[in-house]
């Protein structure tokens, strides 16, 4: 990959170039130029992003929240329905429900992302607008013209909580409608992992002897499955959790492109057809970063749970 | 392995495929499995390769009808010999990915688990390195940093994966270096090398080939969201992803474009996954009951 | 009778086919008295234990016989009703502490749900009370079987505790809600031979202060020997000789039993310890007749097809043609 991919098109006169590469400090030694690369990274110099006209920093600042927003809604999504559809499958093990769930979860990890955000936006919004029946929005993050005539000011970047603060419950409704079909997509591929993980830790869990002696102390039903097994099934779903959201951060990237949402995922979509190589570099390195920070907090979470653990 | 082993591993085998019938979905999976197989293989028998390569605009974005089922793209193609045409291709690099990181997470994770100490600290630092990047960030980095074609696809893609199979090889080996027949061969004098790879590699890859056959269906959703993305082949070399990018502009008025792509994704994917499954049912709760 | 066990027969469903666990299990246990049930592995003392307390896993089947408990046929019983027998009638100690205690929770909490469950000075009151009397009786308990600094253990997690340590949290557990019947399930096979000895001190101070009846299922005859009053014997799922300890081991009547007795290796005699030829029946095939049939060095015709109904002999009840009388 040439390093000047982002400054020099077809229309560069061949004399400039080393002109830019001085500038840009490609001459140096190899040494010199990675120790000017650490320099940066560390204090966030990330360079020019071509395709937000900005420094990639700010792009990046700028769109986090909004992809934190997705991101946040889609792992809600998840846990919310994956536990309890996971350990619903585990209880009534082998019967109809049991199988369903499975089914949906196995396609649930077997959907390609971009499909699935495809049939979504086209069933619902588009066949239904175009049917006159009330549909979901299908792109951005809020609609831009009745953010005129409600206007909100951008504090923090998310914006229903912006809006909420500011009592603008419009553009807050508004926002958390555009939201929908988005985290939806995202979340399903993560549903059907979780799902998974939380039944088979449970079925795992319900087969242990310290079940039995709950049972055989005539503890009632419901107090050893909610108590005693769901605290133990609950430490590998944990775990799952963190790692999920790296899937999260990737997936991001697609449903982002898709659903014309204004996150960090677009930007780097963008970034990829033009070739801005620094802004693909800089969000690897912040994805990376958030996601290794995720497992880290999970891990801690971990260890709360499981007193086996402790750091 | 003398002859009773081998009988009770056949005895083994029998039960496994008397399981297998008996669960529907399964069954389904393999079948699934079997036709992708089938396109993969003949695929450049049954339909005309040479459209792959044709541009034929006035017949664009033609909807489904006889003589194109599954619609034209928006280069005239016909979608139904392109998908088949794809099959190769996806499959192959969903094939070469597991099987190449396959191997070296093996190599990798054998040592380190093996040999422990200073060589499994330093080996599991790296890896830890490549599992800090989520999966398909990684993946987009390095297909950007290698330029667009299929083998850069299944090379980013290795790069992915093989640190996951070697976190899950070394711990493998190190609860079977642990175990008497390890210690019994060591005292025979086996070098090392042939107990790690004939001794032990057997016992420590059974749980993998369950996800081994599961991760096939998540390497070609990957590299279907890579092509997506523009990070796949070129438009004349048929890939499902790529093929679905191609309509994403033109969803409104040509669904059928980013449709039928995206289904074959979805159900060879399903079909790995179900296979996949059933043979996590065979292997774990027989070993119980 | 506190228990009297009749003709009870269990099947477990399984890929290999139906096991027949139990072909027949009758004996019974008196108020305040130790029975001991010997056997090897694999003969269906842990199943009958589970039978009776009807814990058996979602496979088995109980397919007949009586298991008649305080006057009641457990077996005609609701869950629900079950449920309230559990852990206040009859309790029960397992056989591996480690497994058996649920990690993630601290002494305390397990011990004081099951007082709660049951014990009716405890439930009913708010709460904070209900904690309060159930930690202070737990406590109680916990001093009773010698633990030291019992406090300090309730607020412990089961792992950094010894495995003799969770034994007799187990013991107290089981004793806590002063049951009638307390079952032993190879209760200290798992633990080494000196903490074996503290725990079945424990256990018999116990019941002759409590005067609770216990059924002690153990492979360990020695251990039988010295803690029980009466024992029966079982095999493949049957039991062929039951009466009073000291009859049964210095005379017994079945084949099996003295096949047993001659396998003790003996300090007091010069004697070798024999063997029994053959190994024990497979449990999905089960032989016709008497179960020991094919390794009795008395086998007689009948025996290969008939199974021998309880003979009494001498005081003790054998499964065994050779005690027909007439």
């Amino acid at each position: 990959m040439n390093p000047l991919g982002a400054y020099v098109t077809e229309r560069t006169r061949p004399e400039a170039i080393p002109i830019i590469e001085k500038r840009l400090g490609l001459d140096k030694p190899f040494f010199v130029q990675y120790a000017i690369y650490l320099e940066d990274l560390v204090t966030l110099n990330w360079g020019w992003s071509r395709v937000a006209h900005m420094p990639v920093i700010e792009a990046l600042w700028y769109r986090f929240p909004a992809t934190a927003e997705l991101a946040i809604a889609a792992f809600l999504i998840t846990i919310a329905l994956g536990v309890p559809l996971g350990i619903l499958s585990a209880l009534k093990n082998n019967k109809a429900i049991d199988h369903i769930i499975r089914i949906i979860a196995l396609t649930g990890i077997s959907i390609p992302v971009f499909w699935l955000a495809l049939t979504l936006q086209y069933s619902l919004s588009y066949l239904p607008k175009v049917n006159g029946l009330p549909s979901l929005p299908s792109s951005g993050r809020f609609d831009s013209m009745l953010a005129q005539s409600y206007p909100f000011t951008r504090y923090t970047g998310f914006v229903i909580f912006d809006c909420l603060i500011q009592g603008n419950l419009v553009m807050a409704a508004d926002t958390f409608i555009h939201l929908i079909l988005p985290s939806i997509t995202l979340a399903f591929l993560s549903v059907g992992q979780i799902t998974r993980v939380a039944r088979s830790s449970m079925l795992e869990v319900m087969r242990q002897d310290y079940i039995s002696t709950a049972r055989a102390y005539g503890l009632s039903e419901r107090v050893v499955i909610y108590k005693y097994a769901l605290k133990n099934a609950l430490i590998p779903v944990t775990t799952v959790s963190g790692l999920m959201f790296g899937g999260l951060l990737g997936g991001a990237l697609i449903t982002e492109t898709i659903f014309a949402f204004p996150g960090m995922g677009q930007l780097t979509v963008f970034a990829i057809s033009s070739n801005d190589s620094y802004t693909i570099l800089a969000f690897t390195i912040l994805a990376s970063f958030i996601y290794v920070i995720i497992n880290l907090v999970v891990d801690l979470l971990y260890a709360k749970l499981d007193p086996r653990i402790r750091y | 392995m003398n002859k009773k082993q081998t009988s009770m591993f056949w005895m083994d085998v029998r039960y496994a495929l008397s399981l297998i019938r008996r669960n529907k979905l399964v069954v389904a999976g393999f079948v699934l499995v079997g036709f992708f197989l089938f396109l993969a293989i003949f695929g450049d028998f049954i339909v005309d390769p040479g459209v792959a390569k044709v541009v034929d605009y006035p017949n664009a974005n033609k909807p489904p009808s006889w003589q194109h089922p599954f619609g034209t793209d928006d280069n005239g193609r016909d979608i139904v010999t392109m998908v088949v045409l794809a099959a190769k291709y996806d499959l192959a690099v969903a094939f070469s990915v597991i099987s190449v990181s396959i191997v070296i997470g093996i190599v990798v994770g054998s040592v380190s688990g093996y040999f422990g100490g200073l060589i499994d600290e330093a080996i599991m630092r790296i890896t830890d390195i490549f599992l800090a990047f989520p999966g398909l960030v990684l993946a987009m980095a390095i297909a950007t940093v290698l330029g667009r074609s299929f083998t850069n696809l299944m090379l980013a893609l290795i790069v992915v994966w093989w640190s996951g199979y070697a976190r899950i090889m070394r711990g493998q080996y190190v609860s079977e270096r642990e175990k008497p027949y390890v210690a019994a061969a060591k005292i025979l004098n086996i070098p090392s090398w042939r107990i790690m790879f004939k001794h032990i590699l057997p016992n420590a890859i059974y749980p993998m080939l369950v996800i081994m056959t599961m991760d096939m269906g998540g390497v070609i959703l990957t590299a279907a969201g890579l092509s997506f993305i523009g990070l796949g082949p070129s438009p004349f070399e048929p890939e499902w992803g790529s093929l679905a990018s191609r309509g994403a502009t033109y969803l409104l008025q040509a669904p059928w474009i980013i449709f039928f792509p995206g289904l074959a994704i979805l159900f060879a994917s399903l079909g790995f996954n179900l296979v996949g499954d059933g043979l996590r049912d065979v292997l774990d709760p027989r070993l119980r009951r | 009778m506190l228990l009297r066990v009749q003709d009870l027969v269990v099947e477990f469903y399984t890929y290999r086919g139906t096991v027949h666990a139990l072909n027949g299990v009758t004996f019974d246990l008196d108020y305040g008295e130790v029975l001991g049930l010997a056997g090897e592995t694999g003969s269906g003392k842990s199943v009958t234990a589970f039978s009776i307390q009807r814990l058996l896993p979602s496979n088995a089947r109980i397919v007949s016989g009586k298991v008649v408990f305080d006057g009641v046929n457990l077996l005609d019983l609701t869950e629900e009703e079950m449920r309230l027998i559990r852990g206040k009638k009859m309790a029960t100690i397992f056989q591996d502490p480690h497994t058996y205690l649920n990690p993630v929770f601290k002494i305390e909490r397990q011990f004081i749900d099951i007082l709660a469950q049951h014990d009716p000075e405890v439930a009913g009151k708010s709460k904070k009370e209900r904690e309060k009397i159930a930690f202070e009786k737990a406590v109680e308990m916990l001093k009773k079987v010698k633990m030291p600094a019992p406090e300090r253990i309730m607020q412990m997690f089961p792992h950094e505790l010894s495995g003799g340590m969770k034994q007799r949290v187990l013991l107290a557990m089981a004793y806590s809600l002063h049951p009638k019947l307390i079952i032993a399930d190879e209760a200290t096979t798992a633990l080494d031979v000196t903490i074996q000895a503290q725990v079945l001190e424990i256990m018999k101070d116990l019941q002759r202060e409590r005067n609770v009846s216990v059924l002690l299922i153990t492979h360990d005859l020695g251990i039988i020997a010295e803690n029980c009053q009466k024992v029966a014997i079982m095999y493949a799922g049957r039991v062929v000789e039951f009466g009073p300890v000291t009859k049964v081991l210095i005379s017994p009547k079945h084949p099996y039993t003295q096949g047993l007795i001659r396998a003790l290796p003996r300090t007091d005699k010069e004697v070798k310890p024999i063997g029994i030829p053959g190994t024990v029946p497979d449990l999905v095939n089960p032989p016709t007749g008497c179960p020991f049939n094919l390794r009795c060095p008395y086998a007689m015709e009948v025996c290969k097809t008939k199974v021998p109904p309880y003979f009494s002999e001498d005081g003790i009840n054998v499964s065994c043609y050779l005690y027909v009388r007439g």
